[in-house]
C-alpha cells in the first residue's frame, strides 16, 4: 500500500519500534484498536437506541387503545349531556 | 528505508490511505503526542492485527444491521405516534365540547333522581375533575 501522507514520529520512539516499518505497523494496530473500541461504543449506543424505540413501539398501541376507549366514553357522555340539556327545565 | 529527519527530533514517516482513513473515522489528528499514544496502544495490541481486523469487520456489519433495524423501528414508531396523536386529539376535542356542555348543565336543573345523579357525575367529571390531555 503506497504512502499518501506523512506523520511526524519522535526520533527516539522510531528507533525503539524498529524504524519506519515498525512505526507504521504499530500506528495501524493502535488505530485499529481505537476504532474497534469506538465501534463497540457506537454499537452499544445504537442497541440502546433500538431498545428505546422498541419499548415505545410496544407501548403506543396500548396508548392508542386507551384513547379510543376514552373517546368512546366521551362520545357516550356527550349524548347524555345533550340529552340532559335537551330536557325542558 | 530512508528516514527523513526534521526539526524537533521528529522524523517524517510515510503512511497509507488506510491509516489516514482510520484516523479520520476517529476524528484524530496526527500531532506528535497523539502519534506517541497510538504507537503505545499499538505496542499493547501487537500480534492481534488479524483479530482486530475481524472485530472491526464484525462491528461494522453489526452497526449497519442495527442502523437498518433502527430505521425500520423508527418508521413504525412514527406511524404509531401519528395514530396516537390522532386518537388523543379526537378525545381531547370531544372532551372539551363535553366540558362546555357540562358548564351549561351546571346552570340547569334536571328532573328525576337518575338524571340528577348523571348531572352530578358529569359535572364532577368535566368541570371539577377535568384535566387537559
Amino acid at each position: 500500500m503506497g504512502a499518501v501522507g506523512e506523520v511526524r514520529v519522535p526520533g527516539g520512539l522510531l528507533v525503539e519500534v524498529g524504524g519506519e516499518e515498525g512505526a507504521v505497523r504499530l500506528l495501524r494496530v493502535g488505530l485499529l484498536s481505537l476504532r474497534v473500541a469506538s465501534l463497540e461504543r457506537e454499537v452499544a449506543g445504537v442497541v440502546r437506541g433500538v431498545e428505546v424505540q422498541r419499548r415505545r413501539v410496544a407501548e403506543l398501541p396500548l396508548e392508542v387503545e386507551r384513547f379510543r376507549r376514552l373517546l368512546a366514553q366521551a362520545l357516550e357522555d356527550r349524548e347524555t349531556l345533550e340529552g340532559l340539556l335537551g330536557e325542558k327545565g | 528505508m530512508q528516514l527523513r529527519r526534521s526539526a524537533g527530533k521528529c522524523v517524517r514517516v510515510g503512511v497509507s490511505r488506510e491509516i489516514f482513513d482510520l484516523a479520520g473515522e476517529l476524528n484524530i489528528s496526527f500531532d506528535v503526542e497523539t502519534v506517541r499514544m497510538i504507537i503505545g496502544l499499538g505496542k499493547k495490541s501487537v500480534g492481534q492485527e488479524a483479530e482486530l481486523e475481524r472485530a472491526l469487520k464484525r462491528l461494522e456489519e453489526e452497526k449497519n444491521r442495527l442502523a437498518s433495524d433502527f430505521r425500520e423501528i423508527a418508521s413504525q414508531r412514527s406511524q404509531l405516534e401519528a395514530a396516537w396523536v390522532g386518537a388523543r386529539n379526537r378525545f381531547a376535542g370531544v372532551s372539551r365540547d363535553n366540558r362546555v356542555l357540562a358548564m351549561h348543565l351546571s346552570a340547569r336543573a334536571v328532573s328525576g333522581v337518575r338524571k340528577e345523579r348523571l348531572r352530578r357525575e358529569l359535572i364532577q367529571k368535566y368541570i371539577l375533575n377535568y384535566r387537559d390531555t
